[in-house]
């Protein structure tokens, strides 16, 4: 009995130990720690600007909003502007809870593999992390409110990662996903492009402010003001990448095809407009899809198939048979039309990529991985040969 | 005497032990060497490793002697102590980049700023007290840390396949076969576990169907490495190489880490925790040697040397960690593919019985 007590306290003492010299001596300052949550870049000139957004907790109980502050710098390189970040304030930046990082609408004109690099390299700053691509600059995305969330780093990650279930109308692409997608053969990647959308009773509300450096290395921070206006964040446009640089934009339609063909879109809806004379809402219950490329010495075809099992959610209908448990059959019209829709849809998706050269079909790839023998025939010109052939099978209640 | 161990223990050992250190840097240099066939690479090691555990099952099952008494038997006591000595070197060098590559890992993921000296001291001194017990602790610790090991990792795998693609491996074979096996070549560093096998002949208990199970266990923890290597390939494709954290990076990019947090730090630091005693089993070996050379009686010197001079080099050798992987990787294959494959290979062929010797005046 006592040899077993010691052995579980020397098991106990290890353990415990092991906890203790794990992180305890590495404890920073809580007062001088910036916990970052999200990070803006933008090119400015030849350098970058650095703008990051950090959370003030607060342990006031009046106002349950989350404060934040947003604070600038600049450097020739993107390590060099967030080390100036501490340098400006005297917080250490803390990047481990930071899960968004934009990139400001002249920076993607760049390659933009220059900046995020370094955060798919370094173990301080989580490559989980989502990249987004800002209508206009980054930092001003990073200024503004919404009525989701006081913090808009807050609000644009409510609208982009949601659980199963939810719609699947945005293409995320995390900094692991984004750098892979570059190294890659086809060199393509995308991310989701946000604009944001007044809201109705917007104008002058509460929210954060801030300003920026404008020489080497500056900034300022503040906290909750009254000159923010807020704004909604519609990120269901998805911008394309060739060799790091933005070549192109898919709208909401097209994103919506794009997750069809690449993503689990289980429980995402769309509508349907004047199918057999009225308007129909439709859910995805299951969607199989499938992309393959079929090459040879004369020809190479890309085949998208797709089998969807939808229910009808709602319908402009004097009269309907279906309730929230029991589907109903698909009026043939319906069927007709969804099926021609998604057709069109893929079919835009196509010619996108032969209009940008941004291969987020993974035709490239897809050659390269399964019909290597033909690669080194097509890889430069797979664009301007391919033939689509695309099938589309929409049911509902059989 | 020498029975220190059931095979129950030994079995465990191999799961528990084996894996754990091949988790940090392997991957990223198999993949620097022959991208998505590195799981080609890999399983060459895992072939080789397989037939000298193979080689050591048959002379355990030949013999009742410890492969001590072996090597006193063929060699006699001066080339049984060279050759011991050569494997005290051995032991003692692939301990240094596996030590310096998780203190590297630790320093680097689990801490915000640069930690101090004292923080991965405590390795040092667990595995000096390791160094200062018999063989059976390393089964008792096994008994318990098996468990960890499995539950961790499969942990890990099961969250990790959410994002891992897994046609990225082709096209298969696209790599020519010299560098593969190359890539093979230069993973061997971190492989050659049969020689702990080795180690143990003779010290374990030995009844009907035990070489089966052993044999399998050994299996199932490279396996374990094998689909750890083919899962880090799935998961991080064309930028594997440079994933040299890939243990904090495998499991995170699952929807429920996003939404959650990071609760897969359970499963790292449980496998960091059995990596302690992954970490000191080549110094425990190398106290063993001295042990056998110079004498039993001296244990507890030859712990704080072993243990202390690795440490006070793993430190010397932070700035060089870069080189001593390039020796590792490099020319430094020869010497882990001999000690560590070829004379366990060989030494099925040790005499088992006690030679006559007859002495002759002339």
């Amino acid at each position: 009995m006592k040899r077993v007590l010691t052995k579980i306290l020397i098991y106990i003492l290890v353990i415990v130990s092991m906890f203790f010299f794990s992180n305890d001596f590495g404890l920073i300052d809580i007062e001088k720690t910036a916990i970052i949550t999200a990070i803006a870049i933008d090119l400015n000139g030849d350098e970058y600007e650095v703008s990051a957004q950090i959370a003030v907790p607060e342990a006031n109980g009046v106002n349950s909003e989350n404060q934040k502050a947003t604070l600038s710098s600049t450097g020739k390189t993107a390590s060099e502007a967030i080390n100036g970040l501490g340098n400006v304030s005297g917080w250490y930046p803390k990047l481990s809870f930071c899960n968004l990082i934009i990139l400001g609408n002249e920076l993607v004109k760049t390659n933009v593999i220059r900046v995020i690099d370094y955060f798919s390299k370094s173990p301080r700053v989580q490559d989980s992390a989502i990249v987004v691509v800002a209508e206009n600059t980054a930092k001003e995305l990073l200024d503004l409110s919404s009525p989701l969330d006081n913090i808009s780093s807050f609000a644009i990650q409510k609208i982009i990662l949601k659980d199963p279930g939810f719609d699947r109308n945005i293409a995320v692409t995390t900094i692991k996903d984004f750098c892979s997608d570059y190294y890659s053969e086809n060199a393509s990647s995308f991310t989701p492009f946000i604009k944001t959308e007044k809201t109705p009773s917007g104008g002058n509300q509460s929210g954060g402010s801030s300003s920026g450096g404008s020489s080497d290395s500056s900034g300022s921070s503040s906290k909750s003001g009254s000159e923010n206006k807020k704004v909604l964040f519609d990120a269901t446009n998805t911008a394309l990448f060739l060799d790091g640089k933005m070549v192109g934009l898919l709208s909401s339609e097209e994103t919506f095809a794009y997750n069809l063909m690449f993503s689990d879109v289980n429980g995402t809806s769309f509508p349907l407009y004047d199918a057999d004379g009225k308007n129909y809402y439709l859910t995805i219950m299951r969607a199989n899809a499938k992309t393959a490329v079929v090459a040879d010495e004369k020809s190479l075809t890309a085949e998208f198939s797709v089998d969807i099992y939808c229910k009808i959610m709602d319908q402009n209908a004097d009269k309907s048979g279906s309730t929230y448990i029991n589907n109903v059959k698909l009026p043939a019209a319906v069927k007709e039309k969804a099926e021609e829709t998604i057709k069109s849809l893929i079919l835009s998706l196509t010619e996108k990529e032969k209009s940008t050269g941004c291969d987020f079909l993974k035709i490239k790839r897809n050659l390269y991985r399964f019909n290597y023998p033909y690669y080194h025939s097509y890889k430069d010109n797979f664009l301007s040969v391919f033939e689509t052939k695309i099938s589309v099978n929409v049911t509902g209640q059989k | 005497m020498n029975r220190q161990l059931k095979t129950r223990q030994v079995c465990l050992f191999a799961v528990a032990f084996l894996p754990v250190t091949k988790f940090f840097l392997l991957p990223s240099v198999l993949a620097s060497e022959c991208g998505r066939d590195m799981w080609i690479a890999c399983l060459l090691d895992v072939l080789a490793d397989a037939a000298a555990v193979i080689s050591v099952l048959i002379l355990n099952s030949l013999t009742d002697k410890t492969f001590f008494e072996l090597l006193e038997i063929t060699f006699g006591k001066t080339i049984k102590n060279l050759l011991l000595f050569l494997y005290f070197i051995y032991f003692f060098v692939s301990a240094l980049l596996p030590i310096s590559e998780q203190r590297n890992y630790v320093d680097h993921t689990l801490y915000e700023t640069p930690p101090s000296f004292i923080t991965f001291l405590p390795f040092f001194i667990i595995s000096a007290y390791l160094g200062l017990k018999q063989l059976r602790v390393l089964g008792r610790a096994a008994d318990v840390m098996w468990i960890f090991t499995c539950t961790s990792t499969v942990f890990l795998f099961f969250l990790s396949l959410q994002s891992a693609d897994f046609f990225a491996i082709f096209p298969i074979g696209r790599q020519s076969a010299g560098k593969i096996v190359s890539a093979g070549m230069k993973g061997y560093g971190w492989f050659g576990d049969a020689v702990y096998l080795l180690f143990m002949v003779g010290r374990f208990d030995r009844k009907k169907n035990d070489g089966k199970k052993l044999f399998l266990s050994f299996i199932l923890a490279e396996f374990f490495v094998l689909l750890f290597v083919f899962m880090f390939y799935c998961i991080f494709t064309s930028i594997s190489w440079r994933q040299i954290f890939a243990l904090t990076e495998f499991s995170k990019y699952a929807t429920v880490i996003n939404n959650v947090g990071r609760f897969d730090y359970i499963a790292i630091l449980f496998i960091l925790f059995v990596g302690v005693f992954s970490l000191s089993l080549p110094l425990y070996f190398a106290v063993t040697v001295l042990c056998e050379i110079f004498g039993e009686n001296k244990r507890w010197i030859f712990s704080l040397a072993v243990n202390g001079g690795v440490m006070i080099l793993s430190y010397l050798l932070d700035e060089s960690l870069a080189s001593l992987k390039q020796i590792v990787t490099g020319y430094g294959f020869w010497f882990f593919f001999v000690f560590g494959n070829i004379l366990p290979i060989l030494s099925v062929f040790l005499k088992k019985e006690k030679r006559k010797i007859e002495k002759s005046f002339n």
